[in-house]
């Protein structure tokens, strides 16, 4: 049995399923049945017909339509059936950086792991994908219990390596999972903003609910070098020998501007996003946003 | 130009560097981070390279200007470029310690006045260092020609370093005034008028040297035109109490082996008590005697006491005399030297066969028999002198020479500039011309005086008044006349001088009986003086006629005055005495006179015996020798023995002393401390070492402790400028370092610096906040 430990925290999932009946309002059908789901499932309540396209499964055709009419139809039915969320976790080397007791891999994999956790209690469907430049792994949607052991596994076997390479990655997802469901990002975002904002965009336009849970370190963003120091690329091969204190202040001029620069573009993009310190208890991160996002959808 | 008060501190500016080094150890020690942001950072790097370059340079050069601005700080750094030197930005101080020895007068509490001005100086060198500033000082003593500091650059440690070296030197044997001390200092005065100059005179002002006051103001208004300010600190010293023995001499005329001889000690009381019972210790040869004892000295008053001694052996001794210890010790001993032979071996020199004038003499000097007068004689013919060694002849007399050749007048004259006595007894014999241009030369000689002619009876004058012949009867009519005026005066008149020093006390002496019928006069333009060295121990009495009138009722008046008779004149190391007259009853009745044996055994004596000046001398007074090359070694010893033990010995070496270079010569200044001085010439031949013995003692006069009050010397010092003080109220300078303090400025300097140091590196570093590096995180 797969070890559960690593990004399993008892706290952080005690705190977040205390939650659980909040969460319900948040995304809809958060808990399976519980809305009129905009998608189309197996279910007991006929919504339409559609003509038969070739892959479409033999056994949805609607035999008693075919016999009237020598035409192959399929029968859709309104679906009951749970939220699929998609987890778009960042494997690539920068992720690795740690200043704390976690890196931001490891802080990113336990909120994708506590979230995965929630949601298949609440039997909605999960899938993940690690990603840095190219696709690591790829899990599908799957609403048993014992799928979390199955992501688990499949974050724990994976080591940051390489670059980001958001937008083709964003691009795949769009198309491999056509279907709309909600897509939590799971990254530093360190990497091109505007292929970033691109591949968000594109995530929007096929109806997808994205969540960007946007990782930093503290060091990244309160640089508290001091003294000569060499600073070399996690994921390029730039060098930069300096006195940390002098560049201190350009540093976070450069950093607040790409924030503002995210927050603006997912706001924009109608993108939900939270940035989250390594060093912040994730409980508390979760519950907040949870309750943020709960927030919001009242007042919508 | 700039000068460091505290130069040994000046190497440490290399710790300026420190910032360098520690940036470069540093980066030595880099830190190396993984950085996932690099993004950011490289464009920090890029927007802000030049001007954190800037910045980190500029804290570089802050942190290395404090750095050397505190060692500039701590190592004194003055300036005195010409402006400041314009603007009269140095202190000169410039002191002139008496260190003569009547500073070291103890009192009570067993300190002195060289202690106390010793501390009030290093008080001045003290407070001098500790005003800061450009300050000079010069340190003179009066002994000394040679200045202990010259222009010295006051600095941190100075006052210690003067405190060293005012420990190492004492109060000296020296009896100087400031005079000489007070002229170099005006030489050495610093001629830029706007430095600020003071002279410090530090002395106990003892009377003595303050009695001839008009050289010391005539200096002190020097300096004071020089702009110079004058402070005169008094060093407070014992009360004037002190006895010092003011003399040590020898009365006996004749210093002969294993004859007893006199000498004469005097203690002068400087105290306002007088003193009983004042015990005087005698020393012959370093041995204890029976001493003697004063009964009283009446205060400021000197006492006399002879006491007798008798030496059997010939050669140098010494005889000291000690006084029991009081405030000063170094006037409490007195020391001479006795040059005592087996005999006074005398020449004597007369041109007649026969020796007829020598005879009278020698029957004085050496009568023969049972009468021991410690003398023995000789009579020769001038042609004796011409080649035979002198040098075993204390005393020649010429009597009846009328003419000497070259050799003999040049080995005459070695004779006395050896220290040999020489007599000289005139009469018709004697040619002018020959001792005037041979013997006299303008002084160059040792005759004492140029000759004129001989003088004349009354009788010869008549004569040459009347030419046509004097018959017997108008000659007794004329003799009875000039003897009914005869004024009854002494033909001979004594001057205080040895040689007629017996005949002090007497009344009526038996030279009154004296006749002196001829002597030779003198050159009416020469006079005895200083100049030639010249004394006249006697004079003469020689008539002249002032009225001669056959015709008149009393046709004959005359009138007598006083000639020289006896002339003494030093000549080298010996000493020439000449008598006007001659030795036999030709012109004169002396020798038919008691006083005649009298004062020949006192003129022997007196010839015989050294000059004053060979045998007892003061110190500091040079010490010059002379001697034949061809005899001795170029090279001499001087030795110097304090009671019997050597103290110092020096091998000099002699200096052609005259044109032919047949005679060396050595002059030896360094005659500081009072004793025996030894000269040891080495003879050729290779016999016995020839010794040479002479006696240093202190002046005398400096043991009088009386000083000069502030009243006096504001009597003396009248019109002049000047500030007194007594030693122990003195405190210091106070006058102002004139320079530019730039250690001060220094500091405020640095104050700055720090300051902006601490602005930069606060803006330049990283402070943990109360909120996150960027805005809006939490």
């Amino acid at each position: 049995m797969p070890d559960s430990k690593p990004y399993l925290h008892p706290e952080a999932i005690s705190r977040i399923t205390r939650l659980e009946m909040r969460a319900r309002h948040i995304v809809e059908g958060f808990l399976s049945g519980m809305h009129r789901s905009p998608y189309f499932g197996q279910s007991i309540e006929f919504l339409q017909h559609r003509e038969y396209v070739q892959g479409d499964d033999p056994r949805h055709v609607d035999w008693k339509v075919w016999a009237k009419q020598e035409r192959f139809y399929i029968k859709q039915y309104e679906e009951e059936t749970n939220l699929r969320c998609l987890f778009l976790v960042d494997v690539s080397k920068s992720m690795q950086y740690q200043s704390g007791a976690l890196s931001k891999y490891d802080y990113g994999c336990t909120a994708a792991v506590s979230l995965a956790y929630l949601l298949l209690k609440q039997q909605d469907a999960v899938a993940c994908v690690p990603f840095d430049d190219r696709v690591r792994a790829q899990l599908p949607f799957k609403s048993t219990r014992q799928h979390l052991m199955a992501v688990i596994e499949s974050l724990k076997t994976l080591k940051p390596t390489d670059k980001t390479g958001m937008f083709k990655i964003l691009k795949k997802v769009a198309e491999t999972y056509p279907r709309r469901g909600m897509v939590v990002l799971i990254s530093d975002l360190l990497t091109d903003r505007d292929s970033l904002m691109k591949g968000l965009r594109l995530l929007r336009q096929r109806g997808h609910d994205v969540l960007i849970l946007h990782i930093m370190d503290d060091e990244e963003l309160d640089f508290p070098f001091q003294g000569p120091t060499r600073f070399e690329g996690l994921e390029s091969d730039d060098l930069l020998n300096c006195n940390p204190r002098a560049l201190r202040e350009g540093y976070l001029k450069a950093l607040e501007k790409f924030l503002e620069d995210v927050r603006i573009g997912c706001a924009k993009n109608v993108v939900d996003y939270k940035l989250i310190r390594t060093s912040e208890p994730l409980d508390a991160v979760l519950a907040t946003f949870l309750s943020n996002r709960l927030g919001m959808h009242h007042r919508n | 130009m700039l000068e460091f008060l505290n130069p040994a501190l000046f190497p440490f500016l290399w710790l300026a560097a420190i910032p360098i080094a520690i940036h470069l150890l540093n980066l030595t020690r880099r830190r190396r981070v993984q950085w996932a942001a690099m993004e950011f950072l490289l464009e920090s790097q890029r927007k802000n390279r030049a001007f954190v370059w800037l910045r980190q340079l500029l804290l570089l050069l802050l942190r290395m200007a404090a750095i050397a601005i505190l060692v500039l700080i701590f190592a004194r750094m003055v300036f005195l470029n010409d402006l400041t030197l314009l603007q009269g930005n140095q202190t000169h101080h410039m002191v002139i310690l008496d260190d003569s020895f009547s500073m070291s007068a103890q009192d009570s509490r067993s300190e002195t006045p060289f202690l106390r001005a010793q501390q009030a100086i290093v008080r001045l060198g003290q407070r001098a260092a500790d005003e800061g500033g450009n300050h000079r000082f010069t340190l003179l003593r009066t002994s000394q020609t040679q200045p202990d500091f010259l222009e010295k650059l006051v600095q941190v440690n100075f006052a210690q370093e003067l405190q060293q070296r005012l420990e190492e030197i004492s109060v000296s044997s020296l009896s100087s005034g400031p005079e000489s001390a007070l002229e170099q200092a005006l030489e050495w005065l610093p001629t830029q008028k706007q430095d600020q100059k003071i002279l410090y005179l530090v002395s106990d002002f003892r009377s003595k040297d303050w009695e001839d006051t008009q050289r010391i103001t005539a200096l002190l208004r020097e300096f004071e035109q020089e702009k110079t300010k004058l402070v005169l600190i008094q060093c407070e010293g014992a009360p004037p109490a002190n006895l010092s023995l003011s003399s040590l001499r020898s009365v006996s005329r004749t210093l002969v082996a294993d004859v007893p001889l006199f000498l004469e000690v005097a203690v002068t009381n400087f105290s306002q008590d007088p003193q009983t019972d004042v015990e005087l210790l005698i020393y012959e040869d370093n041995t204890l005697r029976p001493g003697s004892r004063i009964d009283l000295i009446p205060p400021g008053e000197t006492r006399t006491k002879r006491f007798q001694v008798r030496i059997p052996t010939a050669g140098n001794h010494t005889v000291r005399v000690e006084l029991p210890n009081d405030s000063i010790s170094l006037d409490n001993a007195r020391e001479t030297v006795l040059q005592l032979p087996l005999a006074i071996k005398t020449l004597l020199i007369d041109s007649s066969p026969d020796g007829r004038n020598a005879r009278y003499v020698q029957s004085a000097l050496d009568p023969g028999g049972n009468t021991k007068t410690g003398n023995t004689t000789q009579i020769e013919l001038p042609g004796f002198l011409n080649s035979n060694d002198l040098s075993e002849f204390q005393v020649i007399y010429l009597t009846n020479v009328g003419q000497l050749d070259p050799p003999a007048i040049e080995q005459l004259e070695d004779f006395v500039k050896a220290g040999g006595g020489l007599g000289i007894f005139l009469d018709g014999q004697s040619k002018a011309e020959f001792i005037n241009t041979q013997l006299y030369r303008n002084g160059e000689g040792f005759f004492p005086a140029p000759l004129s002619e001989p003088s004349k009876t009354l009788m010869d004058q008549l004569q040459e008044r009347f030419p046509f012949g004097i018959t017997p009867v108008l000659q007794r009519r004329w003799e009875e006349l000039m003897l009914a005026q005869d004024e009854n005066l002494p033909d001979v008149q004594r001057s205080v001088h040895p040689i007629f020093e017996s005949f002090a006390e007497e009344r009526n002496s038996l030279l009154d009986l004296v006749r002196i019928d001829h002597l030779w006069r003198l050159d009416p333009e020469w006079e005895a003086g200083v100049n030639n060295r010249t004394t006249v121990a006697a004079e003469g009495r020689i008539p002249e006629i002032t009225v001669f009138d056959p015709n008149a009722e009393n046709p004959i008046q005359w009138t007598s005055r006083y000639v020289p008779l006896v002339l003494d004149r030093p000549f080298g190391d010996g000493r020439v005495v000449s008598v006007m007259s001659s030795a036999s009853t030709v012109w004169n009745n002396w020798a038919r006179n008691p006083s005649y044996v009298l004062m020949l055994l006192e003129m022997q004596s007196y010839l015989a015996a050294p000059t004053e000046g060979t045998i007892t001398r003061q110190v500091g007074q040079p010490l010059v020798v002379e001697w034949d090359a061809a005899e001795f070694f170029p090279e001499l010893d001087i030795e110097r023995f304090q009671e019997g033990a050597l103290e110092n010995s020096v091998e000099l070496a002699g200096e052609a002393a005259n044109d032919e270079g047949d005679r060396l010569g050595v002059r030896y200044d360094s005659t500081f401390d009072p004793g025996i001085y030894s000269v040891a010439l080495r003879p050729i031949d290779g016999s016995e070492r020839s010794l040479k013995t002479f006696a240093y003692n202190v002046n005398p006069t400096e043991g009088n402790l009386q000083t000069v009050s502030s009243t006096q010397l504001a009597t003396i010092m009248e019109g002049i400028t000047y500030t007194f003080t007594r030693a122990g109220a003195f405190r210091g300078s106070d006058a102002d370092g004139g320079d530019i303090k730039l250690y001060d400025l220094l500091l405020y300097w640095l104050v700055i610096l720090l300051l902006l140091e601490q602005t930069f590196a606060y803006f330049q570093s990283y402070h943990p906040p109360a909120t996150a590096g960027v805005e809006g995180v939490s």
